[in-house]
């Protein structure tokens, strides 16, 4: 007859106060270790779909890292720019199906401005070699239009037709902008959950043509070209700060590397972007790794803590386990009714702790994704998640034997006659 | 046939300690009701734990009901003790997080013996009620919390506990230093009362040699032991 676990569950239940804040805390830590590796997961996720398709990236001679870094999630500046020669000729390589041209520093309102050409919007890809869709308007044609992404229309509120003005440098770099030179949105891309979102869209043309009267990072003082005379200048670009590049056949592309690499013309540097994307993910994994064993040691306390209430819960239950003794049960059945309740309990708030996690994914998830970019897994449970959960389990398990055993001794020191 | 029988048992706790045992022998008689009589440190709950077989003596020989407890293993003696005997404790009698009438079932969760000869003429709990009932706690006390009952009620829902599924063996361990003379005699008359109508075998152990009128027998504890008295106890 089951009578122990509904025992162990009225026993329980009379000590919810005790078990109730410990369950708080085992569920807690829960909640934080899965966090952790749910948070973890999905970025790893969103950081491999940020670019695809590309089979090298092209910039300046810097680190593979932080060429990847600035081309492709927009973070920090490029030491050096490519001259447009050079970029042209190798646009013009036999190995060379298609090339994207970026130019980045500039920025509106915090959100990166990058410099291209329609190209960008024929060749780039993002996630399974998914193309950019347009959520509403078309792509820019000309000079003073902006595509911008969708983070940058849901978070200014821009719509289709709207004027923006663009400040000079990265956010807040400069007091400087461009104001006599404003851009209409003329097309707003669809959601991709990458860096895509945040950035503003121009042709290279554009970046040329609001620099015209521009010197050393400044206006220059007493000259000032009117936005209808930019077109009697020449508005290609001089340089430009990156490219991506595909090749013709992917068999290539180490070649097509070292061709880059060795280029005569100024110091390049050509990146695989799956290699770079590798490199940056492993320097990033130390972090992951020790947030991971943080959150380990958080469950380790907290199983201690359920240990060391039943074991102080022993004492007071001398009485109890004599009773349950003499009314016939066995040794082993009062081990397992302590090892039961620690499961119990440790499985009480598991429970808890990934309904927690699906919770606060449910409700913070858009905000997530709006300030981080990262979009959070929606399905309520992971296989990997499911195998965390059971080795916490195992370990209360393996904890719960020392308050079982000591059970199991008293009883039989005890017997009939509990020493109180 | 005896209900008990003891044949040279010793027992000690633990190697090198002295003895806290030495009887050379003891029969009880089926049916009798036995006082055993002791002051504290006397060895008596040794003996009671020897007889429900939750200790084994380091030599001798057992016998409880014509079973030998000193040739089963741990889980036969559990497993007699839930089948066979019924106990009741000085104190603290009830496991506090069941009510009254859970209390009084216990037993017939650990022996499907207990179950079987409770629910002979009906259900376990409808004997149990009316054991409850016979024992002055009636109607809804039964579902009462056991924190909410007094001294005198514990004692007597515990004895409901040892009564139920008509074990053969009761031992009641001083069963009712808790309570006034008044309510002691009372409580005595119910229990010895019971255990008539029911046929058990009761050992009923107490210091309080005023008791002894109503037993059928008195054994002093410094007569069947011959182990040397502990002074520390």
């Amino acid at each position: 007859m089951p009578y122990l676990p509904v025992l162990a569950l009225k026993s329980a239940w009379n000590r919810r106060h005790t078990l109730g804040l410990i369950l708080v805390s085992v569920s807690l830590s829960a909640l934080m270790l899965l966090g952790v590796d749910r948070v973890r997961t999905s970025a790893r996720e969103s950081f491999a779909q940020t670019i695809s398709a590309t089979d090298l990236i092209v910039g300046a001679r810097t680190g593979q890292v932080q060429l990847l870094l600035y081309s492709v999630f927009r973070l920090g500046d490029a030491t050096n720019n490519v001259s447009w020669k050079s970029y042209q000729a190798i646009a013009s390589h036999p190995e060379v199906a298609w090339t994207i041209p970026i130019a980045l520093g500039d920025s509106h309102r915090g959100f990166p401005l990058l410099g291209t050409t329609p190209a960008y919007f024929d060749h780039f890809r993002y996630g399974s070699r998914q193309p950019l869709d347009f959520a509403g308007g078309r792509r820019f044609e000309g000079l003073f239009e902006a595509v911008i992404g969708s983070q940058v229309a849901k978070k200014l509120g821009y719509g289709v037709g709207d004027r923006i003005v663009i400040n000079h440098g990265a956010a807040g770099t400069s007091q400087f902008d461009h104001s006599d030179k404003p851009f209409t949105v003329v097309g707003i891309l669809a959601d991709t959950g990458t860096p895509v979102d945040r950035t503003v869209h121009v042709s290279l043309a554009a970046i040329e043509a609001i620099h015209l009267d521009w010197s050393g990072g400044a206006p220059m003082p007493g000259v000032s070209i009117p936005e209808q005379y930019v077109t009697r200048f020449d508005l290609t670009p001089k340089t430009i700060t990156a490219a991506f590049v595909g090749l013709k056949s992917r068999a290539a592309a180490f070649r097509m590397q070292r061709t880059v690499n060795e280029f005569k013309g100024e110091p390049l540097l050509a990146a695989l972007p799956g290699v770079a994307l590798d490199q940056l993910w492993s320097v990033m994994s130390v972090a992951e790794q020790a947030l991971l064993f943080t959150a380990a040691m958080v469950v380790a306390a907290s199983l201690a803590g359920l240990v060391a209430v039943l074991l102080a819960g022993l004492g007071e239950r001398r009485r109890e386990l004599a009773i349950l003794r003499s009314v016939g049960a066995g040794p082993w059945q009062i081990l397992l009714l302590i090892l039961g309740e620690s499961l119990l309990v440790t499985l009480a708030a598991c429970a808890a702790g990934l309904l927690a996690l699906d919770l606060l994914t449910w409700i913070g998830g858009p905000w997530i994704q709006s300030r981080y970019g990262l979009t959070l897994s929606k399905s309520p449970v992971s296989a990997n998640e499911l195998m965390l959960l059971s080795a916490i389990l195992a370990a209360a398990a393996i904890a719960s034997t020392l308050p079982a055993l000591k059970a199991y001794r008293q009883t039989l020191a005890d017997g009939l006659t509990p020493r109180l | 046939m005896a209900a008990i029988s003891l044949k040279d048992v010793r027992y000690r706790w633990g190697r090198g300690r002295p003895l806290t045992l030495d009887i050379a022998a003891l029969e009880i008689g089926s049916g009798e009701r036995v006082f055993l009589h002791g002051a504290s440190g006397s060895g008596k709950s040794t003996l009671l734990n020897l007889l429900a077989g939750v200790l084994l003596p380091e030599s001798g020989v057992v016998q409880c009901l014509g079973r030998e407890l000193t040739r089963l293993g741990k889980r036969e003696r559990d497993r007699f003790r839930a089948d066979h005997v019924g106990m009741i404790f000085q104190q603290f009698n009830l496991v506090p997080y069941l009510s009254v009438l859970e209390n009084v079932l216990l037993p017939c969760h650990f022996s499907s013996r207990r179950v079987e000869q409770a629910s002979a003429d009906g259900s376990a709990a409808a004997q149990a009620r009316q054991l409850l009932d016979s024992l002055g706690l009636a109607g809804e006390l039964a579902a009462r919390a056991v924190t909410e009952l007094s001294v005198g009620q514990q004692q007597r829902a515990a004895v409901a506990r040892a009564l139920i599924g008509r074990p053969e063996l009761i031992i009641a361990d001083e069963p009712t230093s808790a309570l006034d003379a008044d309510r002691r005699d009372r409580f005595l008359d119910l229990l010895l009362g019971k255990c008539e109508a029911i046929g058990s075998t009761l050992l009923y152990v107490s210091h309080d040699l005023s008791l002894t009128k109503h037993f059928t027998r008195c054994i002093s504890m410094s007569g069947l032991n011959h182990a040397p008295r502990e002074e520390a106890a």
